[in-house]
């Protein structure tokens, strides 16, 4: 259900205006009309300061990597409200002085902790390479000859190698022998590390040689060791001791300050935000004379409450008027959804999309009885049902208080639990053919997996039922909006489809009365209807309903696949034997059953509803209701 | 044979909108998903554009399931 809202004007004496606009935060409940000069406040250096700030604040954060955003330390909020008087432009000056201090700490930190742990993964390659050329390097350093490492393309080695030792033969006197001598380790897939080892003499060739056949020389990262390191694996095993304690406590710094700066950060946020939102507000209504009007919407149920609040602690200094919406004035009322108890974790659905507009369906209380319906109709087994019941409750109890949309989730997923049980014992289902196997557990209704025709039969004619509720609700929204021609097109197509399901019926004798000249009355005021509203493109109005009915078997193609799956699993019992194998592999195809089964059931259930139902009657044109109060709850930080 | 030809058939039906489903998805999936990084208010409607391809699998299945039954 969509909330009355009324308008609400106070006209007032400026120099109450910052009480007055406090006094209206800590209610609540006024949803001020946005204006373009809400946003235009900019050459007000306190605000501009504070504006800098938060957005200063929140750029910490996100450096911080502080991961507890929807829960911010709210005592903490409390003492920070109480002890900063952030309208000091001095007190602004301050907190950003010691921001930026605390910012060059956390980037020292930070680039500390990067430093290691590029040193870490650079030290253990030099590690790796100095145990693999130790001796190497020994024994040739022993006789006197000069080694480099290179890095080579491994197709290209046998070359590589060819004309080095030519090379090195055409430098050497003929008295001589010419040395060449190396080692090599594979580097990945397509390279190799190359130890060369020759006479010093011949060293400056060859290191020419190498570099025209596109090798490079192989440098040890600086930050990891010098060359040494090469020469003495044990001096990198040294290293590599120590560096992973000092990367340690590096994060172990940067974690303290986390915790520590994190809640500060948070609850400093939470106050700029607040006061930069009454600021703008108090600079709005500073121009003029000596009143000041704020404009806003309340709901009809908050209205009595409000005036009388505003009326004790202001009395006659204030004039406050309220008046019902204009239907002109509908498109820019803020909307406020209201369900039940047992509806309200649906809105979720709505959350996804533009809010409805004023007057108009809210469809919160049909997604909360068809949703469930729908999903426990694909589900349709027993066991998984208990299976999510308990996922249900577990989240339930885990984010009760913490987290209002798990909260949401969890009431969402103990519905479809319980609408899954129910279905599974009409199709006799629990965990697949395990019940009937172990209790002789029977449908009540049908078995899926022999009985598809049924079943099918079953969605689609839920699926007419649903999408006639659409167009009814499409017709109703038209006459309450007064738009003729949406009215003229849903009738059109109710009545069509009236009519194809009225012959279908006849033409099968499901029933045993003659409807064939209702069928036609249908069909004629229908086509009637739609070549009013709009023309022939209303026809293919009327064809994209057929498909959108047919659109609903996916429950039942969904649902068979589910219990198809589910009975394999226990099949592999069958082929296995009771073994511990047999069961793994059973428990393992239901876990992915499980998962395949909720992620599909809710999916398309979700389609369904967004594609098919939402597109009879559902427009988003609706602004949400976002009073001026004090930040509280999980939504506090904006995007 | 006959029966060979009728699940082939069967198995066509679905096979072969599921690729073309499969190739849909990719394509609205990618853009969907750079879509929302962009503007997160969009992702019922990307849920809503990545799902209709399936449409042509559930009617690829309704007539697989009735060429098995009428036929086979």
């Amino acid at each position: 259900m969509i909330t009355d809202m009324v308008n609400l004007k106070i006209i007032g004496l400026k120099s109450d205006g910052k009480d007055l606009l406090e006094h209206i935060r800590d209610l609540g409940v006024l949803h001020i009309e946005e204006e373009k000069e809400y946003y235009q406040v900019t050459e007000e250096p306190l605000i501009e300061k504070m504006r800098f700030l938060r957005a200063g604040v929140l750029g910490l954060l996100e450096d911080l990597g502080w991961k507890d955003l929807d829960n911010p330390d709210w005592g903490l909020v409390e003492s920070l409200r109480e002890i900063v008087p952030l309208n000091d432009i001095a007190v602004l000056e301050e907190i950003e002085k010691s921001l930026m201090e605390f910012k060059e700490r956390l980037s020292e930190m930070t680039d500390e902790v990067r430093a290691l742990e590029e040193s870490t993964v650079a030290l253990k390659q030099v590690h790796y390479i100095a145990t693999h050329f130790h001796s190497f390097f020994s024994e040739e350093k022993k006789n006197e000859k000069v080694v480099s490492l290179w890095l080579v393309d491994s197709s290209k080695l046998d070359n590589l190698l060819k004309g080095l030792e030519r090379t090195i033969r055409s430098l050497t006197p003929v008295v001589e022998r010419p040395y060449l001598n190396h080692k090599a380790i594979s580097q990945g897939e397509n390279f190799l590390v190359l130890a060369l080892s020759v006479n010093p003499e011949s060293s400056s060739a060859v290191s020419k040689l190498m570099e025209e056949f596109g090798c490079i020389s192989y440098l040890v990262p600086k930050t990891a060791m010098d060359e040494l390191a090469l020469e003495s694996p044990n001096a990198s095993q040294m290293e590599l001791k120590w560096l992973p304690k000092k990367l340690a406590q590096a994060k172990t710094t940067l974690d303290a300050a986390k915790r520590e700066w994190g809640p500060r950060l948070a609850a400093l946020y939470v106050i700029l935000d607040e006061e930069l939102e009454l600021l703008v507000l108090e600079k709005k209504f500073s121009g003029g004379g000596e009143l000041f009007t704020l404009n806003g919407w309340v709901p009809l149920s908050a209205l009595e409450d409000t005036v009388s609040s505003l009326k004790h602690r202001f009395g006659e200094r204030i004039l406050a008027t309220w008046r019902a919406p204009e239907p002109q004035e509908w498109p820019k009322v803020p909307i406020l959804l209201k369900n039940s108890k047992w509806a309200k974790p649906f809105e979720l659905f709505l959350k996804l999309l533009p809010m409805p507009g004023y007057k108009s369906i809210d469809p919160t209380a049909l997604i909360a009885i068809f949703f469930p319906f729908f999903a426990g109709c694909m589900i349709g087994d027993i066991g998984y049902g208990i299976v999510f019941g308990l996922i249900g409750l577990w989240m339930f109890k885990k984010y009760r208080n913490r987290s209002a949309m798990m909260m949401n989730v969890s009431q969402i997923l103990m519905n479809i639990a319980i609408l899954s049980i129910l279905w599974g014992f009409l199709y006799g289902e629990f965990f697949g053919d395990l019940g009937h196997r172990l209790i002789h557990l029977k449908p009540l209704w049908v078995e899926r997996t022999e009985g598809i025709i049924p079943v099918m039969a079953f969605t689609i004619a839920l699926g007419m039922a649903h999408i006639l509720l659409g167009l009814a609700l499409g017709a109703y929204e038209g006459v309450r909006h007064n738009k003729k021609r949406h009215v003229y097109e849903r009738l059109g197509t109710l009545f069509t489809l009236l009519g194809i399901l009225l012959f279908i019926v006849n033409h099968m004798d499901l029933v045993n009365l003659n409807f064939m000249w209702a069928a036609l009355v249908f069909l004629v005021f229908g086509l009637a209807f739609l070549i009013k509203g709009r023309n022939l493109a209303g026809l293919i109005e009327t064809i994209g309903s057929i498909g959108n009915i047919l659109s609903y078997i996916r429950i039942a193609a969904i649902g068979l696949s589910s219990a198809i799956l589910a009975m394999v699993a226990t099949k592999f019992v069958d082929v296995l034997g009771v073994s511990f194998f047999g069961i793994l592999l059973a428990f393992s195809i239901h876990l992915l059953n499980l998962i395949i089964a909720i992620a599909g059931s809710v999916l398309h259930s979700a389609r369904l509803h967004y594609v098919e139902f939402f597109g009879k009657f559902y427009e988003g044109v609706g602004n949400k209701y976002k009073p001026l109060k004090r930040r509280r709850g999980t939504a506090w930080k904006k995007p | 044979m006959e029966k060979a030809l009728i699940g082939l058939g069967a198995a066509l039906a679905v096979g072969i909108p599921a690729l073309a489903t499969a190739y849909a998805q990719a394509k609205i999936g990618s853009a969907g998903a750079a879509t929302i990084a962009e503007k997160p208010e969009t992702a019922a409607m990307m849920i809503i554009l990545e799902a209709l391809p399936e449409t042509m699998v559930i009617l690829g299945f309704v007539v697989a399931i009735m060429l098995i039954l009428q036929f086979a």
